[in-house]
């Protein structure tokens, strides 16, 4: 569970305030227009920016200011999420204990969920060894590892081609199910996944101008222009009704 | 593999200019080798004062380099936790004394730390007793640590710029302590990055000379570079004919070592549009102010006092005829050097990175070591075998300066290569195939691509090279005399003289040329 109340931040003559709520287990898209703060946001919530003012709540603790690892959250970005120097295996360790020194328990552990993002064969691979997919999928298995019920993704599937991209998406909704996670993800590409299905919070300018399903975007034409999928059709609609 | 279009144009300018290097270089060493044999046996000895001028050697090396790179660790650490206003403006020195003419730091540090020097009038002042020595193995090393360890710094600081600002975030996120941030986030930048320049900085040392020469204050402390050239001014040829083999040896030996210890993996590193800091507590940013204090005033201090002393004992009897003959002659060595040393690194790179668009990575890996191979061969080295080559054409003025231009180019030209290699294959990569299409080639292609687009890398090499022949106190200490003097040997004179009032004026010009050379040029992009 994400609350934020009255959360602001400001940088570089951008001011940003955020207040909204998402429940357990709920997957909520985060998006809009370049530098309009998703990433910034996301930021506020996992601990690394710390807001000027207001109240972050996860899961029921207020974390306002909770430095990052103490917080129940992890992180996927676009890229960089591995270590390029250490093996897959030593990358995942790391979910489990920083120093990468782990029980006979814990390692089961680890080939359990190599295993399931189907890495098994790749532990002694050095991350530039795999493709972008397995890189990613490699973090995604370190964020089961640290076994936090809240997980932010930054564009996480951006540079992957539509095939890996679509496989990418499944392993993400049936490791949701499995461990009931609260997602937040930030896109760019409105086809990165079936959106429609999801709420949508779209932020333009800092602000959250849109809260809600991703179909009904289209009934609010300032919003929709700003995301770009003001389609030719509401454009008419629009015109016939003015 | 594909076959592609080459042309012999691809491949000459390249070969040409190694081939001029290689024969430079080695009938520089032959002419060793064979006065050597000459002399038979009898110079061919090791002696106890040897092994000692070798051990020191060794010794001081090694001790300046672990100094400067643990300095550099911290100092560069430091300035990436807190942020300045003046932060560039203190860089802008710290990139400026690795290139700086050792006998201008020797100035510098004199005034700092000399008996007449800054700390010892403050200690006076304050009614204490200031016995610290300059000369002999203190100074040795805070002079080694003063050219290195602000390089070393600088280099390791833009490298923690790099780090992935993802990969910072991940490791709070993980809960990584100091000591593991240091061995996931760094230590593998050290390895890639440091280690690299750990070398450098040791062959530096290895090969110091004029430093030593100045401040070694006794037969004591000797480094084989300074016992090659004492024993030429003391006309015992074959010792140093013997010694400049030991220090070959030794130099070789060095670069060979070194290509082994490059990391298989390496640490991805990025462009951050905008560096990401983690919040530091208050104790660790009043530490890090602490350390660029300090830092930032045992750098800025000599070279401030070299300002101070200047117009404190200023007097127009200062400005000699000597002193404008001898900036006259470095300024045109310095422009002739540069000039040169660009010409022959623009020509090795055109084929190297037309080699590498053709798949050829082994051969134009040697082009660049045949090209780089000065480095292998201590400055005093190639004077010495200049010298012997030339015994008999010393005296001619118009030799000596040709012969002073052409091995400083050299000195210079590993140095450019490194910065341009890069760059210059990148552009070929992008833009080769295209301008075959256009018919633009050979120099219209040089102007119009190559030089277009690296106009400002172009002038910082240039400037480089150009900091670097003129501030050289290598070959010109054995072919100077009064006829022929540059300004580092008209203020070594000066030094040797205890004329130290007067040596900072030519010290602070120097100094001044030096710092607007290399900061006017600067380019931000680094490899």
């Amino acid at each position: 569970m994400i609350e934020l109340h009255q959360v602001s931040y400001a940088y570089q003559n951008q001011s940003m305030m955020f207040n909204f709520s998402v429940a357990k287990g709920e997957i909520v898209t985060l998006l809009g227009p370049s530098g309009a703060g998703k990433s910034t946001l996301l930021n506020i919530i996992a601990g690394f920016i710390a807001p000027n003012h207001g109240q972050i709540i996860l899961n029921g603790k207020d974390v306002t200011t909770t430095p990052p690892a103490k917080r129940p959250v992890s992180i996927l970005f676009q890229d960089n999420n591995l270590f390029t120097h250490l093996t897959v295996e030593q990358n995942l360790a790391l979910g489990i204990s920083p120093g990468m020194k782990l029980t006979p328990e814990q390692r089961t552990n680890l080939h359990h969920i190599a295993k399931r993002i189907g890495l098994i064969d790749y532990l002694d691979k050095h991350p530039a060894q795999l493709s972008g997919g397995q890189r990613q999928r490699v973090a995604i298995g370190r964020c089961l590892l640290i076994r936090r019920p809240i997980l932010l993704l930054d564009e996480p599937f951006s540079s992957l081609d539509p095939k890996l991209k679509n496989e990418m998406f499944c392993l993400l909704k049936e490791i949701h199910a499995e461990y009931q996670l609260t997602i937040v993800m930030v896109t760019h590409q409105l086809d990165d996944i079936d959106i429609s299905h999801n709420r949508c919070l779209v932020l333009i300018d800092g602000k959250i101008a849109y809260d809600g399903d991703f179909k009904k975007i289209q009934q609010y034409p300032d919003v929709a222009l700003h995301l770009g999928i003001a389609s030719y059709k509401i454009n008419k609609r629009w015109q016939n009704n003015s | 593999m594909a076959k592609f279009r080459q042309s012999v144009t691809d491949y000459l300018p390249g070969t040409l200019a190694v081939l001029f290097v290689a024969v430079v270089v080695v009938s520089a060493l032959m002419t060793l080798w064979l006065f050597a044999y000459e002399q038979g046996e009898e110079g061919m000895y090791f002696d106890s004062y040897l092994q000692h001028v070798v051990t020191f050697t060794l010794f001081q090396a090694v001790i300046s380099t672990l100094i400067s790179l643990i300095f550099a660790m911290f100092v560069a650490k430091a300035l990436d936790i807190v942020n300045f206003r003046c932060k560039s403006f203190l860089l802008s020195f710290f990139s400026v004394t690795f290139a700086l003419p050792s006998l201008v730091v020797v100035t510098g540090l004199l005034s700092v730390y000399g008996s007449q020097g800054m700390v010892a009038q403050l200690c006076r002042y304050w009614g204490m007793n200031y016995s610290f020595s300059i000369f002999g193995l203190n100074g040795i090393l805070l002079a080694h640590v003063f050219f290195n360890f602000p390089f070393a710094t600088k280099v390791y600081y833009q490298a923690l710029q790099l780090i992935p600002n993802e990969q910072k975030k991940l490791a709070q996120q993980l809960g990584f302590n100091a000591w593991q941030s240091f061995k996931y986030l760094e230590l593998p930048i050290i390895a890639k990055q440091l280690l690299p320049i750990g070398g450098l900085i040791f062959m530096y040392c290895f090969s110091s000379f004029a430093t030593v020469l100045t401040l070694s204050g006794s037969p004591k402390y000797t480094t084989i570079e300074v016992a090659i050239y004492q024993a030429i001014r003391d006309f015992e040829l074959s010792q140093a004919v013997v010694l400049s083999l030991i220090q070959l040896l030794f130099c070789i030996g060095f670069m060979i070592i070194l290509r082994l210890f490059i990391p298989r993996h390496t640490p991805q590193l990025t462009f951050n549009y905008a560096v990401y800091r983690p919040q530091a507590t208050i104790l660790t940013k009043s530490l890090a102010s602490l350390v660029i204090v300090v830092s930032g005033l045992f750098i800025i201090s000599p070279l401030f006092a070299i300002v101070i002393d200047t117009i404190q004992y200023f007097a127009m009897s200062f400005v000699t005829p000597t002193l404008i003959r001898s900036l006259i002659t470095s300024l045109s060595v310095a422009f002739c050097s540069a000039l040169l040393a660009m010409i022959f690194a623009v020509s090795i790179l055109w084929t190297h990175s037309r080699l590498r668009l053709m798949g050829k990575v082994i051969v134009s890996d040697y082009l660049m070591f045949l090209g780089s191979l000065i480095l292998a061969i201590p400055n005093m080295v190639l004077s010495v075998g200049f010298f012997l080559l030339f015994f008999n054409l010393v005296e001619m003025h118009g030799f000596i300066f040709l012969l002073v231009v052409l091995s400083n180019a050299m000195l210079a030209l590993p140095f450019i290569l490194r910065h341009l290699a890069t760059p210059l294959s990148d552009l070929t990569k992008r833009y080769h195939w295209l301008a075959l299409s256009l018919n633009i080639s050979g120099i219209r292609y040089l102007y119009l691509i190559e030089y277009k687009a690296l106009k400002r890398l172009f002038a910082y090499s240039f400037a480089f090279a150009c900091v670097m022949s003129m501030g050289d106190f290598g070959i010109i200490a054995l072919f100077g005399s009064q006829d022929f003097m540059t300004l580092p040997y008209y203020l070594f004179e000066l030094v040797s003289h205890y004329r130290y009032q007067e040596a900072s004026l030519s010290a602070l010009i120097l100094l001044m040329i030096s710092y607007l050379l290399i900061n006017l040029f600067e380019s931000t992009h680094h490899d």
